[in-house]
């Protein structure tokens, strides 16, 4: 009862930065995987799989218990019964379940896409699936951009506003790139994000080996970061 | 009860706690006095079961300090312990759903007392009115066992005269133990039962307070400035 607690505080005062790690490690994973055709790339790529999951997990639960300790949060929790050991596992459950929420978000948006995108043909009066399509397009990116600037500010307050600035540039300069390349196919937004997102439509659902990895990851996360706490604990 | 029997605590190479002995009956008030670095903290954080410690025994109504302990024990740390982007309120229902011991009424009395509002969020709070919540949150609790570190230190004179305004009115209202640590004597030495003066980790001076006054011919608050300060001789 006392996990569960912690976890519900986790999530609603937890900042999003867990999530976008989770989010980008997945993007990034399903990506390669799709561009991988022969077996053995698959075997080697669901090795690093495993390890970059345990790494995001372990890094971002890490960054937020040391948090605790540096603004003495801590304190306040340890005045309630709990041990460290809890407060490390309830941690990693949130990080766990909101980059598990946000990587199905970003799995159902593309997949969503992509369906209609598919039956555009199908649709009558497809005017309204292109309108679809264009929100969609352009709605995606402005919430990834909105999680980045969540991001910055947790990591660099001070200078926030300048880099999320510098960030859209250099994303608006990428897309006139993109555009540029896909002119000959078409400069509608439709095919700048079918060049985005079509491997990850294939690939973002989470598989089940997906699941057992961040299952088992979430598992080495906690054994690891109880090991730390022992070893590095200076309460 | 509090029973403390030769504990020792080492910071690396640095002796925190060495050696030191008391107890404590029921329902007494300690007061736990010294300059900063005498190891006040360590040994409050120590019996609050937060920290752990080389050598010794330290029992609090019997147990071994810990997570059970704390179901029954009250501590406000010294250092500011709260979250930022909570509000009182987020604070109070987090430690509401841990203890049993929570006493609501208590906790409206001391709302007003103290001058706060459950809407208001930290981050707009001064040191003074953070102190405040910490003492809010640790006296809200109908605990057997309060440990306060520091309440006084570092927050302006109002706030230091309703915080100890709330003290006298919880623990003249009903039978509790208390350790209370503080340099700031004047100000809470009619409250305490016994006294114990620290030093370098050692315990250089303890007795009843009435004692203390009685031999000495002086108050607790002159013989904590001959003891520090202007005559070393007198123990």
């Amino acid at each position: 009862m006392n996990i569960l607690r912690l976890f519900k505080k986790e999530l609603e005062f937890h900042k999003l930065q867990a999530g976008i790690l989770t989010l980008v490690v997945f993007l990034i994973l399903s990506y390669l995987r799709g561009k991988i055709s022969s077996p053995g790339g698959f075997l080697a790529l669901s090795s690093i799989s495993f390890v970059v999951l345990f790494v995001a997990i372990f890094i971002t639960t890490y960054t937020t218990t040391k948090r605790e300790f540096d603004q003495g949060t801590i304190y306040f929790l340890l005045q309630m019964p709990v041990t460290l050991e809890e407060i490390l596992v309830s941690k990693i459950l949130a990080v766990m379940f909101e980059g598990a929420i946000i990587a199905l978000l970003g799995s159902l948006i593309s997949y969503g896409y992509f369906i209609s995108y598919e039956k555009i043909p199908a649709i009558p009066g497809d005017l309204v699936a292109k309108v679809i399509l264009v929100i969609v397009a352009i709605s995606f990116p402005v919430v990834t951009m909105f999680y980045f600037s969540f991001a910055v500010r947790i990591v660099a307050r001070r200078f926030s506003g300048l880099i999320t600035f510098a960030s859209v540039i250099t994303v608006l300069y990428i897309d006139k790139f993109l555009m540029t390349i896909l002119a000959p196919f078409g400069d509608t937004p439709i095919l700048i994000a079918r060049y985005f997102y079509h491997h990850i439509y294939i690939n973002v659902q989470v598989s089940l080996q997906d699941f057992l990895f961040y299952l088992l990851s979430g598992l080495l996360s906690v054994i690891a970061g109880i090991l730390v706490i022992k070893k590095f604990n200076t309460l | 009860m509090i029973e403390v029997k030769n504990l020792v605590k080492n910071y690396g190479a640095t002796r925190a706690l060495d050696g030191v002995s008391f107890r404590l009956e029921t329902g007494r008030i300690l007061g736990l006095v010294g300059p900063n670095g005498s190891g006040k903290s360590t040994l409050l954080k120590i019996i609050a079961g937060i920290s752990s410690y080389r050598d010794g025994v330290v029992r609090v109504m019997g147990e071994k300090p810990g997570k059970s302990t704390r179901y029954f024990t009250s501590y406000i740390p010294e250092i500011d312990a709260l979250y930022r982007d909570m509000t009182i309120g987020d604070h109070v229902n987090f430690v509401k759903g841990f203890v049993s011991d929570w006493d609501s009424s208590r906790e409206k009395e001391l709302y007003e007392l103290l001058e706060l509002h459950p809407d208001q969020k930290i981050k707009s709070l001064s040191k003074g009115f953070r102190k405040r919540v910490q003492i809010l949150l640790g006296l809200s609790r109908k605990a057997k066992v309060f440990l306060l570190d520091e309440p006084l230190s570092g927050i302006d004179p109002l706030s230091r005269s309703l915080i100890l305004d709330a003290l006298l009115k919880i623990f003249s209202s009903y039978e509790s133990t208390v350790i209370f640590s503080t340099h700031i004597v004047k100000e809470a030495e009619n409250m305490f039962d016994e006294v114990i003066f620290l030093k370098k980790g050692i315990v250089i001076l303890e007795g009843s307070a009435d004692e203390l006054r009685k031999k000495f011919g002086k108050s607790i608050e002159d013989i904590f400035r001959e003891v520090y300060h202007e005559h070393p001789q007198v123990i």
